[in-house]
């Protein structure tokens, strides 16, 4: 199976051009196009209990496609917004994914929903997370670009630019500064991770597109 | 050294001469590749503009416009450099720009809010009013924000990256003892030796119209600004004319006239500070620089508002 | 006694490509061995483990080796034990200071988060109101000779887009209309003074205290000198209801008004703030431009003259949208105008028809000089 990433950072798409006998598996309303020789079969995301807790609480969607051919095809995935998308080949270790970040996975990989605490919802990643793990890709955007940071003391990031975590880094809520800092700076609450570990972070978020759009209404 | 990127997830790689043509595997997402063959690195140059000036149309009694820059490459390229004061890197480009600054200890910069991505803990942060006591209740009056964001080094040295809300580009500019002005909401951040200021056109006034909103950014430092869509950098050496909600930054070796453009609409008159600004344009007369960005935040908020859900009154 | 000797975990080492992997991990005799899914094998003696306790769930264990080359970790709750265990005593010390510290931090985190979100709903909710009605309530009790002061700094350091125009004759003109209207006003204590400026932009503007900017592209584009009288009323009402100084005290009074809410408790005060400032200072501004619609028109009437002289302008801008693009249409279709156009005919309907005195200026002659 060959993939390739295309369009970074900012209208990102993955092209994937599948063997026999080669399989992915997708979120439902990911596909953009494929051939014809590419067969889809649709099923709950990771069990029907499963599926509907991802689907209330992750943003994922209800289903998930798994892509195969009997002779070769190509398929394009993309994400609804405008953004970068990040490839990582688990090797038994495990991913936190924030809602609506998932794309794609090998079949190999385990998809499983999980509760992300009080924190992460303060912190703007809300209160479920989607948790990959096992063995073989995964690719996974969000709005703006990607970036990841290898964390081995602490770091401070913004709230609503986290993207994925792995389970070895810890979140905090903090302020970005003093009371009066951190009030009137603009920037209020912050996470702040510690390592060892490492952490994707967006370049863009939805809550700072709101703000400067709401800056311009009267 | 060989530097190239996984055409798999476009991971970036930087590896010895002896390796090329070698077949490797992503150590991020495992694909294999091919290592490329050395190649000489081209110079990442400041972006600029490879089709024809942005300029709003003209008649033809109007002035002739001269041409601006040429040879557009680079878009995306990642921009770095060293101030002098401190490194800096302009990634993400050119829809998600993000600036990285490295500071030394003792080091500082300011910056708009919310601005800040994220920073390593040695960075303090303390928000605080800009300007004297009258330019702060001036700014409040014209809607501006009335803070500044100070982000020290003082436990070590550090590093901040910043985005701006919108998106769009971010530039890098150094003041030479000279002036830059700057659109309001494109000021990201500054170092020390700069001096900020706010010139603006009126309070929200009958219409509740925005006009043109400057800062002025003078003395000797450095100043990053971003862009609601790309960057295009023009270097006006006779006249000029940008529609007021395109403009980003200009020197002020410029001189600038904001004017209704004769013939622009037909029937003449325009309800332009009525109506935000559309039809307003900014006449450069003079050399030096002016910043010009490829989209209108006033035609993303009438794109955007059927969608909105209905606001109390 | 034995217990458990085998755990599902992880590896940090740059021996493994992407530097990380899933690992089984087995505690042996002399120390812990971790085996990855492709088969590398990872070993930490206990004489040389050092420990950390953390991670997301705060109780995921790290043993690294001497030179933290290599850190092996595990989640499970069980892991602690049986580490102790299997080390005979040797990382007791390390274990019980570690475990003691993790948790007085989720204690502490977990108070945290709860007071957060008390103070998020305390302040989004309260706040809201109760800033607003405090802010109100302290610019009452201002005299009116700070707006003075503000409007004359706010002017000084104003951009005005234009000279101010030479001929005094448009000046005087506006001038004796806002003559006519100051005795009219709910306050005293403003001194009502405009300055035109040249150029095309259609506005007008009033700064505390009584400073009123006005356009000539306003004045060329009014039929009618009852308009620009509309105007006027409308501005001089922002400057009798102060809602210049309202604006500010808002955005100075919100930290203030914060503080004494809540006193010193953690970065909640941040996230509230967040919240209802979007929403506060934008509202606000609707209900200023509603009052001051109201009070001009009332201004208008109690001095003789045509309140509905101010719909007929928002009219006029109104129909000549006709050939401008997009951008322009929100603003057309936008209720906005038919609102306001409404509200003043509404309260004009219910005033005793009277009378208007027209206002004596060659507006024609006005308009030229304007131009």
């Amino acid at each position: 199976m060959e993939t390739e990433i295309r369009n970074k950072p900012s209208f990102a798409n993955i092209r994937i051009k599948l063997g026999p006998g080669d399989r992915v598996i997708a979120e439902a309303d990911a596909m953009a196009s494929m051939s014809s020789t590419i067969d889809i079969k649709t099923m709950w995301s990771g069990g029907f209990l499963r599926a509907v807790l991802k689907r209330v609480f992750g943003s994922e969607s209800l289903f998930v496609n798994e892509f195969s051919t009997e002779s070769e095809g190509e398929l394009i995935l993309t994400q609804p917004f405008p953004g970068d998308i990040e490839c990582l080949e688990l090797k038994g270790n495990t991913l936190y994914l924030q809602p609506g970040a998932f794309l794609a996975c090998e079949p190999t990989v385990r998809l499983g929903v999980g509760w992300a605490g009080l924190r992460m919802l303060i912190a703007r990643e809300g209160l479920f997370r989607l948790k990959v793990s096992g063995t073989g890709r995964v690719w996974f955007g969000a709005y703006g670009g990607i970036f990841q940071r290898e964390i081995s003391d602490e770091y401070v990031v913004d709230s609503g630019h986290l993207v994925a975590y792995e389970p070895s880094i810890n979140v905090r809520i903090g302020m970005a500064g003093g009371i009066f800092s951190s009030f009137f700076s603009g920037e209020g609450l912050v996470t702040k991770v510690t390592g060892p570990g490492r952490i994707y972070m967006q370049s863009r978020s939805f809550g700072g597109l709101a703000a400067w759009t709401n800056s311009h209404l009267w | 050294m060989i530097e190239f990127t996984c055409p798999s997830c476009q991971k970036h790689y930087r590896v010895n001469d002896e390796l090329a043509g070698k077949t490797a595997k992503c150590k991020q997402c495992g694909g294999t590749f091919q290592v490329p063959m050395p190649v000489v690195p081209a110079e990442v140059d400041e972006y600029a503009v490879s089709s024809a000036p942005v300029a709003a149309s003209v008649q033809a009694s109007a002035a002739p416009i001269a041409a601006a820059v040429v040879d557009g490459r680079g878009t995306s390229a990642i921009l770095s450099g060293n101030t002098g004061n401190f490194e800096y890197e302009i990634s993400q480009r050119p829809d998600f720009a993000l600036v990285t600054v490295k500071m030394q200890q003792g080091q500082k910069v300011f910056a708009e809010p919310s601005a800040m991505a994220s920073m390593t803990p040695s960075v303090t942060l303390k928000a605080g009013f800009k300007g004297g006591l009258g330019r702060t209740i001036g700014r409040a009056l014209g809607g501006e924000s009335l803070i500044i964001n100070t982000f020290t080094a003082d436990q070590g040295p550090g590093e901040v990256t910043f985005a701006a809300g919108a998106p769009g580009d971010a530039a890098y500019y150094r003041l030479q003892g000279n002036t830059l002005y700057v659109q309001r909401g494109a000021f990201m951040l500054h170092s020390e030796g700069v001096d900020l200021t706010g010139k603006w056109q009126g309070a929200k006034g009958f219409f509740s119209g925005e006009g043109l909103v400057l800062l002025k950014a003078s003395g000797t430092g450095d100043i990053f600004f971003n862009s609601y869509g790309a960057i295009l950098q023009v270097d006006v050496t006779d006249q000029y004319i940008v529609d007021t909600g395109y403009i980003v930054a200009f020197e002020d070796t410029l001189q600038y006239r904001v004017t209704i453009l004769p013939g622009l609409r037909a029937g003449g008159k325009l309800k332009s500070f009525f109506f935000g600004g559309e039809g307003l344009v900014c006449q450069f007369s003079g050399q030096g620089k002016v910043w010009v960005q490829t989209r209108h935040v006033h035609s993303f908020l009438s794109w955007v508002h059927p969608f909105r859900p209905a606001s109390k009154n | 006694m034995m217990g458990e000797l085998l755990f599902s975990g992880g590896v940090f080492s740059d021996a493994i490509d992407g530097g990380r992997a899933g690992a089984e991990i087995e505690l042996l005799p002399m120390g812990i061995l971790a085996r990855t899914p492709d088969g590398k094998r990872f070993e930490v003696p206990y004489r040389e483990c050092q420990l950390e306790i953390g991670g997301f769930s705060g109780w995921m264990v790290f043993c690294r080796n001497r030179d933290r080359s290599l850190t092996i970790f595990c989640e499970d709750r069980k892991f602690p034990s049986a580490l102790s265990s299997a080390s005979a005593g040797i990382l007791d010390e390390q274990l019980n200071d570690k475990l003691k510290k993790q948790k007085s931090e989720s204690r502490r985190g977990s108070l945290i988060a709860a007071a957060v979100l008390v103070a998020i709903v305390l302040l989004v909710v309260g706040g809201y109101f109760g800033v607003r009605a405090g802010a109100r309530a302290a610019v009452r009790a201002v005299p009116t000779s700070v707006d003075r002061e503000i409007g004359a700094m706010a002017f000084e350091s104003m951009e005005l887009g234009g000279p101010e125009l030479d001929d005094p004759a448009v000046a005087e003109a506006l001038q004796s209309m806002i003559d006519r209207l100051a005795p009219h006003a709910a306050l005293n204590g403003m001194e009502f003074e405009v300055h035109v400026v040249d150029s095309p932009m259609v506005n007008a503007f009033a700064l505390p205290g009584g400073k009123i900017v006005v356009y000539t592209g306003l004045v060329a584009q009014a039929a009618e000198p009852e308009q620009v009288a509309g105007v006027l009323a409308h501005e001089m009402a922002h400057v009798t209801l102060r809602h210049g100084l309202h604006r500010i005290g808002q955005a100075l009074g919100l930290a203030a008004a914060v503080n004494l809410l809540l006193g010193d408790t953690g970065g909640l005060v941040a996230k509230g703030s967040d919240l209802f400032q979007l929403a506060s200072i934008n509202s606000y501004s609707r209900d200023q431009e509603n009052a001051a619609d109201a009070e001009g028109a009332r201004m208008l009437h109690a001095a003789g003259m045509d309140p509905m002289a101010l719909t007929r302008f928002l009219e006029a801008l109104k129909e000549e949208k006709g050939d401008l693009p997009g951008v322009v249409s929100w603003m057309g279709t936008h209720p906005r105008h038919e609102e306001r156009i409404e509200a003043i005919r509404r309260q004009a309907a219910e005033w005793p028809k009277q009378e208007f005195a027209k206002i004596d200026v060659d507006w024609a002659d006005i308009q030229e000089l304007a131009k």
